[in-house]
């Protein structure tokens, strides 16, 4: 003897099996790969299954199809109306459009981070001028052991201080170590921005008093701090400049939300802020190798000549860094309004 | 369950979605599990690297290539399980980590919809300063005042926890089958018992049945059939019932006497 649900149930199985399928389907491979009957199939039986909801809820009173159904319609529903883009969004369109496109847009903020940073550096520079002291101080961090022995052993120990065999490990290392210091300075934007400006400030200062130290301390030396800095800081530095710009929106949602509330404003400058974020890594992640590899390249040719082609390469690489940020992203602006079109106009009958 | 545990959204087809928001117990137990793992892999994968003998060497001198390589996997390895495990499974895996999976828990945006990657990735470098402040334990506190235990990173990310029972079609049915199934057998036994009450019966048959209910193991195959036809046979005579007369023997002496409890020995 069956009930109403069962007979219902009975009734409905295949549709509701076939809807699984077929949201099962777009969530992983997106919905590109329906054929037109297929996206019809799609919006009868999510509309099948929305009624049946309010059916299971009101009529059948069911708990359990309503929390199946719930759920169903639930994922049908941000399939159709999608703010989710696919698993498989490309990272090369990301770099492409989104990232340069977004830094154009916040070029203000990223103008404070790198004013700070300069600002900073002038001033550690200054500061080293004054009281060598600073120096010492700096030398400190655990991290700027290798410069202290580079300064003390002279400049023909200096390309070596990375073994061939340690490339890779150093690489690796710099990267995800830099990966990390922009991630606590994005989110160091959550307390007002504070945390941000001290990541800035700290890094900018150490970078101008060692440079001082370096520049100041001998001609040969002069060569040797641009050489060995400028082939991965010319990625470098931007990116933290980038990831400072994304901790400052961060307080600027919290700070000054304008026309929106404050948690819509927080969400809208977050959201900014993780895609400068993505791009930054990327930034890293090219900087570390050239850090690791690139930097302390050493062949067989007089070290000024190398010297110069090295910071030749910093050159055309930062000129190169800068056209993309200015232009990348232009040419996709038509397509991305196409394909806006075709979302919202996706009519499913 | 109270009503302001549960998220409703209208859809425009004009249905309402509802979702459970998570507890704070439930979140905290998925951490402490999610922790447990990330613990374990980082463990697991030094004593790899150990016994490999790719983390003992004192200065990048001696560093063999062999060992830069498995060096630098294991720099991304851990660093991916520190700085990147929330992030990844929420992105990739629906809004679960494996710890959310297993306490059936997902990240949702405010309406119920799948959290983004954006969403994903705003609340996980926010956990930075909520894993800060719970370290001096304000981010409880957060998350038991705001309105849908959210912690800053979710405010952040305009993100909820909401309980995910996914049921699939199968279960559903066969839950309305049991249901069918317990409906028609009550109703079934409610009949039976409504028609072996009719029975004439005295007090001294009940009491032989009983008695010979709780022995009849002990007693010698021949006698323990012969005793249960010769008393089945006599209460059948009184059966109007065909569907009952039909029953085995025992199993109508067992029946009468469920409806006719009485104490052996009494």
């Amino acid at each position: 003897m069956a009930s109403e649900l069962t007979k219902f149930l009975m009734e409905r199985e295949l549709s509701y099996r076939r809807l699984e399928d077929l949201i099962a389907r777009a969530e992983t491979k997106g919905l590109k790969g329906f054929h037109r009957e297929e996206l019809r199939e799609l919006g009868h039986l999510y509309r099948l299954a929305s009624s049946d909801l309010a059916r299971a809820r009101y009529v059948l009173r069911s708990p359990m199809l309503t929390e199946y159904l719930n759920e169903l319609v639930g994922r049908a529903h941000h399939l159709i109306h999608r703010r989710r883009q696919p698993v498989y969004y490309g990272i090369v369109k990301f770099m492409a459009r989104d990232f340069p496109v977004t830094v154009r847009r916040e070029y203000r903020m990223i103008l404070l981070s790198v004013a700070l940073i300069l600002g900073a550096g002038i001033v550690g520079g200054i500061a080293y001028s004054i009281d060598n002291e600073w120096g010492q101080l700096v030398m400190a961090q655990p991290s700027l052991r290798q410069y202290e022995r580079e300064l003390t052993e002279g400049p023909s120990q200096l390309a070596t201080a990375i073994p061939e065999d340690a490339m890779l490990v150093m690489s690796t290392f710099i990267i995800f170590n830099n990966i990390r210091a922009c991630i606590v300075a994005i989110a160091g934007g959550f307390f007002y921005g504070i945390g941000t400006l001290f990541a800035l400030i700290f890094n900018g200062f150490l970078l101008g008093v060692i440079g001082n130290m370096f520049i100041t301390r001998d001609i040969n030396y002069d060569l040797y701090w641009w050489s060995g800095i400028l082939p991965h800081g010319v990625l470098e530095i931007p990116a933290i400049c980038i990831a400072g710009a994304g901790g400052f929106l961060i307080a600027r949602g919290l700070l000054v939300p304008g026309k929106y509330s404050r948690g819509d404003a927080l969400r809208i400058e977050g959201r900014t802020a993780m895609i400068l974020l993505g791009g930054v890594m990327v930034l890293l992640l090219f900087a570390g190798i050239i850090e690791g590899f690139i930097t302390p390249f050493k062949p067989n040719i007089p070290i000024v000549l190398l010297q110069w082609i090295k910071i030749l390469f910093a050159a055309i690489l930062f000129s190169g860094f800068i056209y993309y940020l200015l232009n990348a992203g232009t040419a996709y602006q038509d397509e991305d309004r196409n394909e806006l079109r075709t979302t919202t106009h996706l009519r499913l009958d | 369950m109270t009503a302001s545990d549960r998220i409703a959204v209208l859809t425009s087809e004009n249905v309402r979605l509802s979702y459970t928001l998570a507890g704070l117990g439930s979140r905290m137990t998925a951490f402490i599990i999610d922790s447990i793992l990330i613990t374990l892999g980082i463990f697991g994968i030094s004593i790899i690297f150990y016994l490999g003998g790719s983390i003992r060497f004192s200065d990048f001198e001696d560093i063999s290539k062999g060992m830069s390589v498995a060096l630098a996997i294991y720099i991304a390895v851990t660093t991916f399980l520190i700085w990147g495990y929330y992030f990844f499974f929420e992105w990739i895996n629906w809004g679960q980590t494996p710890g959310k999976q297993i306490m059936g828990l997902r990240v949702a945006m405010a309406d119920g919809a799948p959290a983004d990657i954006g969403a994903c990735a705003v609340r996980n470098v926010i956990r930075i300063v909520d894993n800060a402040l719970a370290a001096v334990g304000i981010t409880i506190f957060i998350m038991i005042f705001t309105p849908r235990y959210q912690r800053l990173g979710d405010i952040a990310a305009g993100t909820v926890v909401v309980r995910r029972r996914r049921l699939t079609i199968d279960e559903v049915i066969s839950a309305s089958r049991a249901a069918d199934k317990k409906i028609s057998s009550q109703l079934e036994s409610d009949k039976t018992a409504r028609s072996l009450s009719k029975i004439k019966i005295t007090e001294a048959e009940i009491n032989l049945i009983v008695r010979f209910l709780t022995r009849r193991d002990s007693l010698p195959g021949h006698l323990r059939s012969k005793f249960a036809k010769d008393s089945a046979d006599r209460l059948r005579s009184r059966i109007t019932d065909e569907e009952i007369k039909s029953l085995d023997d025992e199993d109508l002496l067992q029946k009468i006497s469920n409806i006719n409890p009485q104490e052996p020995g009494q």
